[in-house]
């Protein structure tokens, strides 16, 4: 058990690392925190369930990789200025799985641009994490966010 | 006395468009009865509702609405309204029943609409006539070549008289499939707080907003730099589309699967049809009048309905179209690109919908909702399409990335406001 809550306090370290980084702008140093294979999807509440099911992302390394050059074009629209987010993680729970580490967190997102109006992205998470070099490293993340009508103009987020 | 003021809010002919029709809730309220009470709106795809008892819901304007199959074959649609209390009825995406029950007092009704059951019939209801009492149904629903269209006036034109020069070009489009167009699976809705209209005129004929909204999709080397190669067609009823000459989007990474059969398609099209339609083809941004949209590309095709939701916000649903040829495998790599570039996060919508936001911000004060816009763009140098592509094409060519479309959607738009 204690072992456990060794675990969970990296983890969760590990996680709000990971949010300060985004937070903060860090983007370069976020993209490190994941595999080179690592899969990247997000689904909304609406339509889960087998077969075809399209989804808001489904990312690989390269594709994350195009999200953060982006941001640096002087024509991320979206993002020019920068949105001022808060990232709240929460409702950390770990399970040791075959060579991974499964994470399961729930996140909202607070995101302003300029002026008052405050957008938010709320989600739940379940991460695989490895070890690479001993370090914590996102193998697999999948998000499902929610409402499934977004309250959101877009989502200029990563989540 | 605000109808009397719509000719000045639009005066298309000097390209002058007023924003108050971007902001006024008596003017959105109007449009409500005048436009989505009368016009053809777009809800679903036959694909999606296969067996007897699939259902599905949707919205036509503000009004939800619900489709569903009977037993005998056929596709209705209603207001999905209880008709006791006027409660939703049913607040699932879709599934598959042979019967709708209001949660409130349980009122009951079948895939026909028919008022089935009502607890306590004999004693609360002893005289209920349950004839009068079924769901209210869309008096008027077309499947066109697999797209369920609706509409809420029963004395409206025909969905093809409607379609009206535009009927080509849809038919270029639906005739590609062999009856293989699918809707690949699930819907992405949001909220983006700007007025229908914004991006309704954004879908019919702004190509020049691509070369620099969608700059950054060039300087990541997503797309080469844009064509100056454009052109636009509308038709007088208030629908239009625009592309690439040489078809939307050509050299940007594909499936070269999803190539082949697109490219099969169209050529046997342009087999039928005429030279032209190779360089046309895939069709770019597409809109019929008022809120049906599509982005048809060399990549991936995408439909959006822009309901309307209030003067200043717009829920968009945006679903995928593919083409059951295709293998699930090469389907997913499609969808991929497509959630990448245009998904409520992709690299493309995320800085649309931020376009369209300041839009709106601009549209709160007294002053900013009274200025009259330019919609000047290639004014009088409109020609007929069928001068300059021959065959059967139709409609009236506009000038490279002009705006002739846009003058097309609020001419139609005052025409019908007039009452």
């Amino acid at each position: 058990m204690s072992g456990n809550l060794q675990l969970r306090a990296e983890v969760q370290d590990f996680l709000y690392y990971e949010a300060k980084l985004l937070d903060e702008g860090e983007f370069d140093r976020w993209l490190e925190l994941f595999t080179e294979d690592v899969e990247y999807v997000v689904t909304s509440a609406t339509l889960s369930g087998g077969g075809d099911t399209i989804k808001l992302f489904d990312d690989d390394k390269t594709t994350l990789t195009l999200r953060v050059q982006r941001l640096r074009t002087n024509f991320a629209w979206a993002e020019d200025p920068p949105s001022k987010t808060v990232r709240v993680v929460s409702n950390v729970l770990t399970e040791i799985g075959q060579g991974v580490i499964k994470v399961y967190s729930n996140l909202v997102i607070y995101k302003a641009r300029e002026g008052v109006d405050v957008e938010r992205v709320i989600a739940r998470r379940k991460d695989e994490l490895v070890r690479e070099g001993g370090r914590l490293r996102i193998r697999r993340r999948e998000a499902q966010v929610i409402p499934p009508t977004l309250d959101a103009r877009n989502l200029s987020v990563l989540i | 006395m605000l109808e009397d003021e719509l000719d000045s809010l639009v005066r298309v002919d000097e390209g002058a468009v007023s924003r108050r029709i971007f902001a006024d809730r008596g003017i959105y309220e109007l449009e409500q009865e005048r436009i989505f009470g009368r016009c053809w709106l777009y809800l679903a795809h036959d694909s999606q509702l296969r067996r007897a008892g699939d259902y599905l819901t949707a919205y036509m304007g503000e009004d939800p609405v619900i489709l569903v199959r009977g037993d005998d074959g056929e596709i209705r649609a209603f207001l999905n309204m209880c008709r006791h209390r006027g409660t939703k009825l049913c607040v699932r995406e879709s599934g598959n029943s042979r019967f709708f029950t209001c949660p409130y007092h349980g009122w009951t009704y079948d895939a026909e609409g028919r008022l089935t059951g009502v607890p306590l019939e004999k004693t609360a209801y002893p005289n209920l006539d349950k004839r009068e009492w079924g769901l209210i149904r869309v008096p008027r629903l077309v499947n066109y070549k697999g797209m369920l269209w609706g509409n809420w006036d029963p004395g409206a034109p025909s969905f093809e008289d409607y379609l009206g020069e535009m009927k080509f070009y849809l038919d270029l489009f639906l005739d590609r499939f062999e009856g293989n167009m699918r809707i690949y699976g699930g819907v992405h809705r949001w909220i983006i707080p700007v007025n229908w209209k914004i991006p309704s005129e954004n879908f019919i004929g702004d190509s020049y907003h691509a070369l620099f909204t969608h700059r950054s999709a060039v300087e990541i080397n997503l797309r080469k730099p844009y064509s100056p190669n454009d052109f636009e067609v509308s038709t007088r009823n208030g629908h239009g589309f625009g592309a690439q000459v040489g078809g939307t989007g050509r050299g940007v990474e594909a499936s070269e699967e999803y190539k082949r059969v697109l490219w099969e398609s169209i050529e046997r099209l342009a087999n039928r049809e005429g030279n032209f339609v190779r360089d046309i083809s895939p069709l770019g941004h597409f809109h019929i009048f008022p809120n049906f949209s599509m982005l048809d590309l060399w990549p991936y095709t995408f439909i959006r309905v822009w309901h309307p939701r209030g003067p200043d916000r717009t829920e968009v649903w945006s679903w995928l179209v593919v083409d059951d040829r295709v293998s699930h495998e090469e389907r997913r790599k499609i969808a991929r690109k497509f959630e990448l570039e245009f998904g409520p996060g992709g690299v493309f919508e995320q800085d649309d919908a931020e376009v369209w936001y300041r839009i709106s911000e601009t549209l709160r004060g007294p002053v900013g909702r009274k200025v009259m816009l330019n919609y000047q763009g290639g004014l009088g140098a409109e020609r007929e399409a069928r001068d300059v592509f021959g065959g059967r094409a139709s409609g009236t060519l506009g000038a490279p990335f002009g705006e002739s479309n846009q003058r097309a959607f609020y001419r139609r738009w005052l025409e019908l406001m007039r009452g």
